[in-house]
């Protein structure tokens, strides 16, 4: 579950990121976290990732007040989540291969079960057969994918996305959402920042609009169509 | 942490010493480990050589002209209790006038033709420290039957400045040059810390453990360290053994540091010295930036 109390952060005197912003995400919901530029989606996951201090207040990631928690404490606590940052962060020198692994190395996994479960999840994402391959090899959705195979490859209880389909074709964004939909299916709480209007209507998912730091919309678990999902 | 863990960030370790800017801080490390390595053999040397000097400084003492055998007997049982004095040796009124005469050859004829022998029995002292000499002197001066004690007091002291002068400079160079050399690998290290921030900012993404992130670097450094002190090592030990017997031919008087021993002593200082300032440099550039990657 996610939580955040009275959440602040402040760039600078002026510039306020986040501002009192209240919400509650349950255990395997499905978010879509949206805004214009500057309107704090990346500052409210770059918190909730344990990578960004809050200025004032609360963010609470399973159970633990990640903005307030020592490092060791967010190390431990991001071995339960997947994280896709807006530059991907994908490791050039390595192959496709070795950048999955890398996320169950950390997580001290034994050689036969990564060389199990890493083909296990590039097929979920469409990338089988391509292991061997750079990224710089690779065209923007197949990027978007590794970072999205390697955010899933320990099964994380909570997927945190930061722009996964930017500038991504409507294909190839549908594709990736559909990915991330099945690991929701699964069980795990996806909360997906994204100002990709056409791929939200087409779904019944949760949808928070964020607007100059404030929370405006908040359509609840009900969905953007009122349905239940 | 699991076998498999150790071997995975080893083999890392390994690779990342032929990929990265690590044979330059290695380079840097051999090129250091030489200038060090020469100034240990220097350093160790002229140690040695004041050793000799401060072992065979010598203070005699005179016995009065009328004293008996006995009675500088009983004196050089004296002294050899005092502290600081390592060996004792009389040397008869007979010996020190052969001594003369073989001194002065052109009096022989003068000294000869005197009835009576002028000279006193002497003692000749060695002490372990020229430092010694004023404080055991003056306890050999008040022993019965001893008129005068000679040393050389400037000598002494000049030499005893010397040795400690030569030790305290030793510390001084060698920990200026282990600060040298840890901040010129602290700036190779950095920059290949920094080539390798992707790596550690991924690491951090994915949930890496401090010591998960930080042991591919100390291993590394500690790889790097062995490395550059094989190479290092070796160049000294070739440079060190003929430099060492040509000193030895100019001045065979003197006795140099040139045994194994001295050699092993001088490869096991540079080796501390080469792991100490690897590692020490890739621990203070790490964390410098971690904590600028955790700002991030």
């Amino acid at each position: 579950m996610i939580r955040t109390i009275h959440l602040c952060k402040k760039y600078g005197n002026d510039v306020h990121a986040l501002d009192d912003v209240n919400l509650q995400i349950r255990q395997g919901e499905f978010v879509f976290l949206m805004g214009k530029s500057g309107a704090g989606k990346s500052t409210l996951l770059g918190i909730l990732s344990g990578r960004i201090k809050p200025t004032s207040g609360k963010a609470f990631v399973h159970g633990r007040n990640i903005s307030r928690a020592a490092s060791g404490t967010i190390a431990r606590l991001r071995r339960q989540m997947g994280i896709v940052v807006q530059d991907l962060r994908l490791l050039e020198r390595w192959t496709v291969y070795e950048n999955i692994a890398f996320a169950m190395r950390v997580l001290e996994r034994t050689e036969e079960q990564i060389a199990k479960r890493v083909p296990e999840v590039l097929e979920s994402v469409g990338l089988l057969g391509r292991e061997g391959a750079y990224p710089g090899e690779l065209s923007g959705g197949e990027r978007q994918r590794v970072a999205i195979a390697r955010a899933i490859v320990n099964n994380p209880m909570t997927i945190l996305a930061d722009e996964p389909v930017g500038n991504l074709d409507l294909a190839t964004a549908e594709s990736i959402i559909t990915t991330l939909e099945s690991i929701n299916s699964r069980g795990a709480t996806v909360l997906v920042a994204t100002h990709n209007e056409e791929i939200v209507r087409r779904r019944n998912h949760r949808v928070i609009y964020l607007e100059r730091g404030r929370l405006r919309i908040d359509t609840g678990p009900r969905g953007l169509w009122g349905d239940s999902v | 942490m699991k076998l498999s863990t150790f071997r995975y960030l080893w083999s890392q370790a390994c690779a990342n010493i032929r990929r990265s800017l690590s044979p330059s801080a290695a380079a840097v490390i051999v090129i250091a480990l030489i200038v060090l390595g020469s100034m240990l053999a220097v350093i160790r040397n002229t140690q040695s050589v004041t050793r000799d000097l401060v072992m065979s400084f010598q203070i005699v003492a005179y016995m009065a002209v009328d004293s008996s055998a006995r009675d500088t007997e009983d004196a050089a049982s004296s002294i050899s209790g005092i502290p600081g004095v390592v060996g004792v040796e009389i040397s008869t009124k007979e010996a020190e006038l052969e001594r003369l005469i073989s001194r002065f050859p052109s009096y022989r004829q003068v000294i000869s033709s005197l009835r009576t022998n002028p000279l006193a029995d002497a003692i000749v002292v060695d002490l372990d420290s020229p430092a010694r000499a004023a404080d055991v002197a003056s306890v050999v001066q008040r022993i019965d039957g001893v008129d005068e004690v000679v040393y050389g007091t400037e000598a002494a002291e000049r030499l005893a400045a010397c040795a400690k002068g030569l030790g305290v400079l030793s510390l001084f160079g060698t920990v200026f040059l282990v600060l040298a050399l840890s901040l010129v690998v602290g700036s190779v290290v950095g920059l290949t810390i920094e080539y390798r921030e992707p790596e550690i900012e991924v690491a951090s993404l994915v949930g890496a453990s401090h010591w998960f992130i930080r042991w591919p670097f100390i291993l590394e450094a500690f790889l790097l360290g062995v490395l550059a002190w094989l190479v290092g090592a070796a160049v000294v030990t070739v440079m060190y053994i003929p430099a060492v017997r040509s000193f030895q031919e100019m001045m065979p008087f003197v006795s140099f540091a040139d045994s194994p021993r001295d050699i092993a002593v001088i490869c096991v200082q540079l080796l501390a010295i080469s792991l100490m300032s690897s590692e020490a440099a890739t621990i203070v550039a790490l964390e410098r930036a971690l904590a600028s990657i955790r700002k991030r």
